[in-house]
C-alpha cells in the first residue's frame, strides 16, 4: 500500500492504529436505507460518447435514437461502510415503447480498483411497456467496495415517445 | 457477533508490496462519525467540456472516470457532497485510483473551505502502473465544504489512469450556522438547521445541450463562457428520506454571480415519472445588489410521494463586458 500524506502523517496513522472499541449499540443494529435517484443522475454513452438524453425533461433519461441502444452508467452512493453491509435491491422505473426489445440492468459490487465482486441482473419481458425492474442483490459488500448500476435502453420504436429510465431506488442494509 | 464486531472495527487489512502490514482502524464507525463512498462517475473533467481534457475523459462501466489519452494529462473535479453529512466536518478523503503511466504519477488535491478560508492538501502517488489509494486528511479544525481535484496522467500502455471511487469521512458534529459564509449552508440565519439537509455541488451537473459551452473550474463553480448562448445546466437531486410517515419537504437554493440577471433563472422540476413534471420557478434574491444572490423555492408537498423525484435546472447567462457568470452551489433539504 503506497500512501503519501502531506501533513500530520503520524497523527493520521496513530488515529488509524487506535482501536475504537467503544462502539455504540446503534452502530451494530441492522437497518435498511433507501435512496431515490432521478434517471438524469446517470451518465449516458453511445459508442463511448457522452450524449444529451434528457430531451427536455431533466428528471429522466431517454433514448431518442431509433437505431442505437443507449448504455447508462448510474452512480450509487454507498452510505453503510461495514463489511457486512451491502445492497439489498435496486428498483429501476422504466418506460419502453419497443415491444421487440427489452430494458436490462446490472447492479455491481466492485473492488476499490474497479474489478468485479458480485452482480445481480434483470431484464424486462418483451412487450412490457412500463413498470419497475427489480434487481435483488442481497450481498454483503465488504469494506471499501463501491456500487454501480448499468442499464441498456433499447432504440425507440417511434419519434414521439422514447424508452427511458425515470428513476432508480437503491436499498442498502447495515 | 465476533465477525460483526471485527467488521465494524477494521475497514482494511492491507499487505504492501514491501511486506508491511497496516491495520486501518475504523474511527469511521464509532458512533460519532459517518462516511460515504462515491464512484468516479460523480467527477467531471475540468475545463471547457468540448475541449481536450473533457473529450479525453470517459466514464467506465465499472463506475470509474478515466483518462483515455495516451498523450495528455486530464484534471478532474469531484464533489464531496454527502447527504445530510454535508453539514459535518470533513475528516479525510481516501481516493481509489489506478495510475496508468510507467513514469508519471497521479496527484490529488483536497480543497476545504472553512468560512471563506480555503486550505488545500496534496497527495501524490508513486509512479508506475498500479492501483492504489491516496489519503488526504483535513487537519483543519473545521470545514464542512470542499472538493477534490486529481490529475490523471496519460496511459503509457493499455491501462488507463482512473479514479474508481473515493471515500469521504465526516465527523458527526454540525458546525454552527453562519449565513455570511459562502457558499451558504444556512437557510435561516438563526442557527443550525432542524432537520437532515442535502447539498449538491454545482460541479455535479449534467449538460442540457451539447452545443452549450460550460466550463468546469478546478474550484467549486460552473461558468458559461459563451458570448451569446444561455447555458442550461441540470442538477439531479438524490432523495434520502423516503420514510412514508415523514412528509418530505424540499427547498432549493442556488448562488449565482452575474451582471446579467435578467437571463438567469432556476427552476425546480418535480416529477412522478409521467413525463409531465411540475415546474416551480425559484425566486432570485440579491439583498445587497452586488450580483451574488440566491434562487429559492420549494416543491409541492401535497403532490409528493415516496417515488417523486426532483431536479433543478438553472440557466447561466452568457458572458458580457463585465465578465462571466458563475453558478456555485445547489442545495436542497428534505424534512
Amino acid at each position: 500500500m503506497y500512501i503519501q500524506l502531506n501533513k500530520k502523517q503520524p497523527k493520521l496513522w496513530l488515529a488509524y492504529l487506535t482501536l475504537s472499541v467503544g462502539l455504540s449499540a446503534s452502530t451494530l443494529s441492522h437497518a435498511d436505507d433507501a435512496k431515490l435517484y432521478p434517471g438524469s443522475y446517470c451518465k449516458t454513452t453511445y459508442e463511448g460518447g457522452l450524449v444529451d438524453a434528457s430531451n427536455g425533461d431533466p428528471t429522466q433519461l431517454q433514448n431518442t435514437s431509433t437505431s442505437q441502444s443507449l448504455f447508462m452508467t448510474c452512480p450509487i452512493i454507498r452510505d453503510y461502510m461495514a463489511s457486512d453491509s451491502g445492497i439489498k435491491n435496486v428498483q429501476v422505473r422504466y418506460f419502453n415503447n419497443n415491444d421487440a426489445k427489452t430494458v436490462s440492468c446490472n447492479v455491481d459490487i466492485r473492488h476499490r480498483d474497479g474489478s468485479y465482486v458480485a452482480r445481480a441482473s434483470a431484464r424486462t419481458n418483451y412487450g412490457d411497456r412500463s413498470g419497475v425492474l427489480t434487481l435483488n442483490l442481497n450481498r454483503e459488500a465488504g469494506v471499501f467496495r463501491s456500487y454501480v448500476l448499468t442499464c441498456w435502453l433499447p432504440p425507440s420504436f417511434s419519434n414521439t415517445s422514447f424508452p427511458k429510465i425515470e428513476s432508480y431506488r437503491v436499498v442498502e442494509f447495515d | 457477533m465476533l465477525k460483526l464486531l471485527f467488521s465494524k472495527l477494521f475497514t482494511s487489512l492491507t499487505v504492501s508490496a514491501t511486506g508491511g502490514i497496516f491495520l486501518l482502524c475504523v474511527s469511521a464507525h464509532s458512533s460519532a462519525d459517518d462516511a460515504f463512498i462515491f464512484s468516479g462517475l460523480e467527477c467531471l473533467a475540468v475545463g471547457k467540456q468540448n475541449q481536450t481534457s473533457a473529450l479525453n475523459t470517459r466514464y467506465l462501466a465499472d463506475g470509474s472516470i478515466a483518462n483515455q489519452s495516451a498523450t495528455y494529462t486530464t484534471t478532474i473535479n469531484c464533489p464531496l457532497k454527502g447527504l445530510k453529512e454535508d453539514m459535518r466536518h470533513i475528516k479525510y478523503v481516501a481516493v481509489n485510483f489506478t495510475n496508468g503511466h510507467s513514469s508519471r504519477n497521479t496527484r490529488c488535491n483536497l480543497y476545504v473551505d472553512n468560512y471563506g478560508q480555503r486550505k488545500v492538501y496534496t497527495a501524490n502517488s508513486l509512479t508506475g502502473i498500479r492501483s492504489d489509494v491516496l489519503i488526504l486528511e483535513n487537519t483543519d479544525e473545521d470545514g464542512v465544504y470542499g472538493w477534490l481535484t486529481c490529475n490523471l496522467p496519460p496511459k503509457s500502455g493499455s491501462k488507463m489512469s482512473t479514479i474508481h471511487s473515493y471515500q469521504v469521512e465526516y465527523e458527526n458534529e454540525a458546525p454552527s450556522c453562519n449565513d455570511s459564509w459562502f457558499p451558504l449552508f444556512c437557510f435561516d440565519p438563526s442557527g443550525v438547521p432542524p432537520a437532515p439537509r442535502f447539498a449538491a455541488s454545482a460541479l455535479r451537473f449534467e449538460r442540457k445541450t451539447i452545443a452549450a459551452d460550460p466550463y468546469v473550474s478546478s474550484s467549486d463553480y460552473v461558468t458559461n463562457y459563451s458570448e451569446h448562448q444561455v447555458l442550461p445546466v441540470v442538477f439531479p437531486l438524490v432523495r434520502d428520506n423516503l420514510t412514508e410517515n415523514i412528509a418530505p419537504f424540499i427547498k432549493v437554493k442556488a448562488t449565482l454571480k452575474t451582471d446579467n440577471i435578467s437571463l438567469a433563472r432556476c427552476r425546480l422540476f418535480q416529477s412522478d415519472g409521467n413525463g409531465n413534471p411540475e415546474i416551480y420557478e425559484l425566486e432570485w434574491t440579491d439583498s445587497d445588489d452586488d450580483g451574488v444572490g440566491e434562487f429559492r423555492g420549494t416543491g409541492n408537498l401535497n403532490s409528493m410521494t415516496n417515488t417523486t423525484i426532483f431536479t433543478v435546472q438553472c440557466d447561466i447567462p452568457p458572458k458580457s463586458s463585465l465578465g462571466t457568470s458563475k453558478l456555485s452551489a445547489i442545495i436542497h433539504s428534505e424534512y
